[in-house]
């Protein structure tokens, strides 16, 4: 446990690239996955057309989907074997990960949209266009009344992607110096009998979704 | 200025409004009344084209009404204030229309004043009573200077003198500067003493409409005259 903090205050410079890495790599799905869910969860939260309701089904079960399943899906699509090979080959590269972290996000994304929405998204929009605002204006000021609950979406996101081993363990392959990431580090490490480098990444990993958490709690509660 | 004609509006297999013609003219107020579930609420949607009716048109001066326009602002019955403060609430109608900063800040000081909100300026408004938030509302839909303003159980919220304050303020501004009211109201006596013509609305029917004074002293229809005194 000494050794383990050492290693942390220390400066460790592979400590640091896996952190680095970890980090890179989830917030980069995350953002993705912010940029293309929260447009499609307004959409479905807003909309009611044919064939929705077995959109939300799919939906829930993708959310809870097991990510090494995930991860296997991705590895077969990415495949030497599978479909897209030929042209880009990123099977075991960081880009993959995001890939398949991505995957895990969206829905998850996309589904908190779509309950924030239907709590209010009626109201502030007949407010919004009863003082004026063109159809544009008012759906800024409903992104903007959800801001809270969109964060949390992200947030509640990054959660599930940073401290997920299956996927990014099939799709990256944890190779040292490359794709290797804190959870699929602590299980190489501990295999190795390493305890106090993975006793040190779990710590950082339970550091990181403190930091993360506080910071939208401070954000959420700040007046 | 506004003119409704045959308009229907039905969810489901259920009539909410049926078959209404009525003509709103310029700087008049109008109230509104009528039983729970009459259709009211349904009626302002209807006339704001918040909502599309399943029948019927709306016309705002010889122009057919598809879309809200920023002429026409409202207060609904159940007021949604957005999530800062109390300054941010009254200024979001005057930033959209791109008013001069000089001209916002004057007509936010103004409002201030009007509805004695001086001291919550720089509140976030989860922190406001019922009655705060229906004052908040209320100064938000004004503040624009509409042709129309449409209020839904404005005074709900208020306590006798800020209902006062509020039926004062809206008499005084339809008389300045000639801005048309249709105000919705479960109070009778608030009807009498505020609306220049009342509309009678019963399951979706307008049953009578009339100068306010005629229509409580000689309500033409046997509707109107039990929900006048009391008996529906
Ligand atoms: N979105 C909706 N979907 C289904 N039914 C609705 C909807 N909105 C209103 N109704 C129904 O339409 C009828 C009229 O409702 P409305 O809100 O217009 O009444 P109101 O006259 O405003 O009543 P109150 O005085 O209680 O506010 C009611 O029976 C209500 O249940
Ligand atoms: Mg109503």
């Amino acid at each position: 446990m000494y050794k383990a903090l050492e290693l942390i205050f220390s400066g460790d410079r592979e400590l640091y690239q896996i952190i680095g890495r970890s980090l890179y790599i989830s917030i980069t799905a995350v953002v993705l996955a912010g940029i293309f869910g929260i447009p499609v969860g307004l959409f479905l939260g807003l909309r009611n057309f044919r064939g929705k309701s077995i959109i939300l089904k799919t939906l829930y079960v993708a959310m809870g989907l097991p990510p090494v399943f995930v991860g296997l899906l991705v590895f077969l699509f990415l495949s030497r074997s599978g479909p897209i090979a030929p042209y880009f080959y990123i099977l075991f590269t960081p880009l993959a990960m995001i890939l398949a972290q991505f995957i895990l996000a969206f829905p998850i994304v996309v589904g908190l949209t779509i309950s924030a929405v239907a709590g209010k998204a009626e109201m502030v929009l007949m407010t919004a266009r009863g003082l004026g605002a063109s159809s544009r204006q008012a759906l800024l000021t409903l992104v903007r009344e959800l801001k809270v609950a969109l964060v949390t979406a992200l947030v509640t996101a990054f959660g599930r992607v940073i401290a997920e081993v299956g996927a990014v363990m099939l799709v990256g392959g944890d190779i040292k110096g490359y794709t290797q990431v804190l959870t699929t580090a602590i299980v190489l490490e501990t295999r190795r009998g390493n305890f106090s480098l993975a006793i040190a990444l779990g710590l950082v990993l339970l550091l990181l979704s403190f930091i993360v958490n506080s910071l939208l709690y401070a954000w959420q509660y700040r007046r | 200025m506004l003119e409704i004609k045959d308009i229907s509006q039905c969810y489901g297999p259920h009539w909410v409004l049926k078959e209404i013609n009525f003509t709103f003219e310029e700087g008049r107020i109008y109230g509104i009344i009528g039983p729970n579930g009459a259709g009211k609420s349904t009626l302002l949607r209807v006339l704001t084209a918040m909502e599309k009716p399943r029948a019927g048109e709306i016309w705002w001066e010889k122009k057919l009404l598809t879309q809200p326009i920023p002429e026409i602002t409202c207060m609904w019955q159940k007021p949604y204030l957005f999530q800062t403060t109390v300054k941010e609430n009254l200024l979001y109608g005057l930033k959209i229309r791109k008013w001069p900063q000089r001209e916002q800040n004057e007509r936010l000081e103004y409002l201030l004043d009007k509805f004695r909100l001086r001291e919550y300026k720089h509140k976030y408004t989860e922190a406001l009573s019922g009655g705060e938030g229906a004052r908040v509302a209320l100064a938000r839909a004004i503040a624009p200077r509409p042709r129309l303003l449409v209020l839904d159980e404005p005074a709900a919220n208020l306590d006798p003198g800020h209902t006062g304050l509020l039926e004062n303020i809206l008499k005084e501004i339809c008389r300045a500067e000639g801005m048309a009211a249709i105000v919705v109201t479960h109070d009778m006596f608030q009807a009498k003493r505020l609306a220049d013509i009342t509309l009678f609305l019963s399951e979706g029917r307008l049953i009578e409409a009339g100068t306010t004074d005629l229509l409580f002293t000689q309500p033409q229809s046997e509707k109107t005259r039990k929900f006048i005194s009391g008996e529906i």
